[in-house]
């Protein structure tokens, strides 16, 4: 017998499965542990419904304004809707400036390459939470106040409250029916285009399919807004003053304090990381094809447009896709200064209803799902630029 | 590769029973012995506010001052006979009820308001309430508004994650006036707001506002007045978590006992001479002593694991109500006499049901 365990124990294979046999019981433990106790903890959706309870008016569009009277899951769509409307903002806007500082970062010309440089190593090595609070607090507060505004009144107009700018308004309550007609007339136009395009490259006969897409697209889109009543009209900002003598904007944009913060401050900082990418691209492109190109008489415009830049991008873009994302994630951080994101409006809700693992969820479908749609998107990009 | 599968199979089961055990006790029996934990722990763990000056102002050295804090004081010496016997953390309003749930502190003590929805939703009970409060308004003098219902278009600063948020938006409603909340996460950043005219008045609780005017006045010579209007009631008080009442019993009763002695007139002063010799039974019964001779009645709070005289230790480390009050919120300009939080005798609501 005693033998029999000795061989059983000194065995390779034996001790082995009783590690596993332990680790894997206690996976299991932890696992299901988890499990059941974010189950109890979430059956209770019922909040959702209740009332959001006090009005946040600092998203940029009017129909992202939260009212106190918006049910709590209409409120998070919302603050989902205002971390969109910054975060697309902010990758179309960092990516122009990237674009514009990597490449005179590499430009003979001292004082774009210095400038460049500055604003690179400045803004890279500042944590974002400091850049927006700097903005909100620092710079943005001490423009002039509301009274004193300075700009163009009546079209573009400046203080410490924001910045009013003129916008679209809807003209009745069915104005986004034109959006689906504009969406409609996009994807026929597109459509016809491709047909054409087909035939061309069938038969060698010129189709014209871009000034075909391009007059069904502005067709559909000026016959329905005449159908529709004129839809979306331009509402001009203006300042309005209350009987006891307090000004507020409205109509227009109200770019205000917390979007424009979190807007600049997020663009100038990823901005900073997007131009070091776009550096590193365009040098990471051989010599040889500069060389090549010169060498066939291009100018130095031609060269980079049609040679360096399409090269450069097939490196560029999955490294672009992370930053893309993370300035997604890091938008979050703009709770702190009274912008009303997903975060801000999520933590009222568990403030007053105190379903923090419902809410937090919700958080985590948001980002998980924008994060994706980025990824897909910048995939699709890729997959088209590289070498086939 | 059918042991490899076996072995897969055992594991689950082996970890299925294992759990399945664990978790049917906790299902059936969720009481909790936080008095059990404090006692063993040796001192109390307090979670307080660390920047409302006449509340709770947490200093760099862990020590802290304010009337939340006499509390906490108070508990530690009901508890263990001695007054310092506690750690102070800092409970911020965004995570408060987290720090509490989580067990991280023992009991809430940070100008909490009472709701209906806080008792039913979270994992909070709230022992009586030490001060009562309301939202109001504040304005710059200079904008010549006396009353809130003149606020209709302007901007209003507001503290995040406050009970204020939903009484100004409540109150506006039903007025028919419109506003815009402009929302931060700090009393700081707040005042820079206000004095910069990015918000046009500053809502906050009551008690607040009176500390932010006197604040203004001072180092920026700055008038605010705070509008008339009471626009919520704030009843601030220590809460601690659900299922404990025998904790909770300790806290509710610390809190009347210092109603009680203010009612009776005993002080730290003279708080040993009236155990000595109680001028009557409720004293007697207050500080656990006998009357006139007499054999000295258990109350039962705490179940024997305190002490009997707990109100003695309380009485002479921080004082009866009127004491805590006048050493910390009078100081700070917050004036007792005619308002709410007068004793009941005088008009106002401080009042405790009998010790007996």
């Amino acid at each position: 017998m005693k033998q029999y365990v000795s061989e059983l124990w000194y065995h390779g294979s034996t001790r082995a499965n009783l590690v596993n046999v332990v680790v894997g019981t206690l996976a299991v433990i932890i696992a299901t542990y988890l499990v059941y106790s974010i189950f109890v903890n979430l059956f209770d959706f019922r909040f959702l419904t209740g009332p959001y309870g006090s009005p946040d008016r600092s998203a940029i569009f009017v129909f992202l304004h939260v009212e106190a009277s918006d049910p709590r899951w209409l409120g998070m769509l919302k603050g989902a809707g205002n971390t969109i409307s910054v975060v697309v903002f902010a990758i179309a806007l960092a990516s122009l400036l990237g674009l514009f500082v990597g490449v005179a970062r590499l430009s003979t010309n001292p004082i774009l390459n210095r400038l460049g440089g500055i604003y690179v190593e400045t803004f890279r090595n500042l944590p974002l939470l400091l850049l927006m609070f700097f903005f909100a607090f620092g710079v943005f507060r001490s423009l002039p106040q509301i009274e004193a505004r300075t700009g163009i009144d009546g079209f573009f107009m400046v203080s410490n409250r924001g910045i009013a700018v003129p916008w679209l308004a809807g003209a009745h309550d069915f104005w986004w029916l034109w959006m689906i007609a504009l969406f409609a007339g996009g994807a026929v136009a597109l459509w016809v285009r491709r047909r054409r395009e087909q035939q061309e490259d069938l038969t060698g006969q010129t189709m014209h399919g871009n000034a075909w897409a391009l007059a069904i697209f502005l067709g559909v889109g000026v016959v329905s807004y005449v159908l529709l009543l004129f839809p979306l009209r331009p509402a001009l900002p203006e300042v309005v003053q209350s009987d006891a003598g307090f000004f507020a904007y409205q109509h227009g944009a109200l770019l205000g304090l917390g979007y424009i913060s979190a807007l600049v401050s997020v663009t100038l900082y990823f901005g900073a990381f997007i131009a070091e990418i776009v550096r590193g691209s365009i040098q990471a492109v051989p010599h040889g094809q500069v060389e090549a190109a010169s060498s066939l008489g291009f100018t130095t415009y031609q060269r980079f447009t049609l040679v360096v830049l399409p090269q450069a991008l097939r490196i560029m873009i999955p490294a672009l896709n992370n930053e893309f994302q993370n300035t997604n994630k890091d938008s979050t951080l703009a709770h702190v200064i009274a912008f009303g994101e997903i975060v801000l409006i999520s933590n009222r809700i568990v403030n007053n209803a105190g379903n923090l693992l419902q809410v937090y969820l919700f958080i985590f479908i948001v980002f998980i799902v924008t994060n994706l749609i980025i990824s897909t998107i910048m995939n699709t990009i890729n997959k088209n630029v590289q070498l086939k | 590769m059918t042991g490899r599968i076996l072995l897969l199979a055992l594991a689950i089961v082996a970890g299925l029973m294992i759990f399945t055990a664990c978790t049917t006790e906790d299902a059936g029996d969720p009481r909790e012995d936080t008095l059990g934990v404090i006692l063993d722990r040796g001192t109390l763990v307090c979670g307080i506010k660390a920047d409302t000056p006449g509340f709770g102002v947490l200093n760099p050295d862990g020590s802290a001052v304010g009337n939340d804090v006499d509390y906490c004081h108070a508990l530690a010496a009901a508890i263990f006979g001695d007054a310092n016997a506690v750690e102070f953390k800092e409970a911020t309003s965004a995570n408060r009820f987290e720090l509490l749930a989580a067990k991280e502190i023992d009991v809430l003590i940070r100008t909490t308001t009472w709701t209906a929805s806080r008792d039913a939703d979270l994992n909070v009970a709230f022992a009586p309430t030490t001060f009562y409060d309301g939202a109001g308004i504040m304005v710059h003098a200079g904008s010549g508004v006396t009353s809130v219902n003149e606020l209709g278009g302007s901007t209003i600063c507001i503290l995040d994650g406050t009970s204020t948020q939903g009484a100004v938006s409540d109150y506006f409603a039903e007025n028919g006036l419109t506003y815009s909340e402009l929302t931060l996460q700090d009393n700081a950043a707040i005042r820079g707001s206000f004095i910069g005219g990015q918000c046009d008045a500053w809502s906050s609780d009551k008690s607040q506002l009176g500390g932010h005017q006197f604040s203004l006045k001072s180092d920026e010579n700055l008038d605010a007045i705070v509008l008339p209007e009471t626009l919520s009631k704030e009843p601030l008080g220590p809460s601690v978590r659900d299922y404990d009442s025998e904790w909770e019993d300790i806290v509710r009763w610390v809190v009347n006992g210092m109603i009680i002695a203010e009612e009776q007139g005993v002080t730290s002063a003279n708080v040993s001479q009236m155990a000595a010799n109680p001028p009557n039974n409720t004293v007697a019964r207050l500080l656990g002593v006998g009357f006139d001779g007499g054999a000295p009645s258990n109350l039962g709070i705490g179940h024997g694991r305190i002490d009997g005289t707990f109100m003695q230790d309380v009485i002479s480390a921080v004082g009866n109500y009127g004491e805590a009050y006048e050493r910390t919120l009078e100081a700070v300009g917050l004036t007792r006499a005619g308002s709410l939080n007068d004793s009941y005798v005088n008009g106002g609501l401080i009042y405790a049901p009998p010790m007996r």
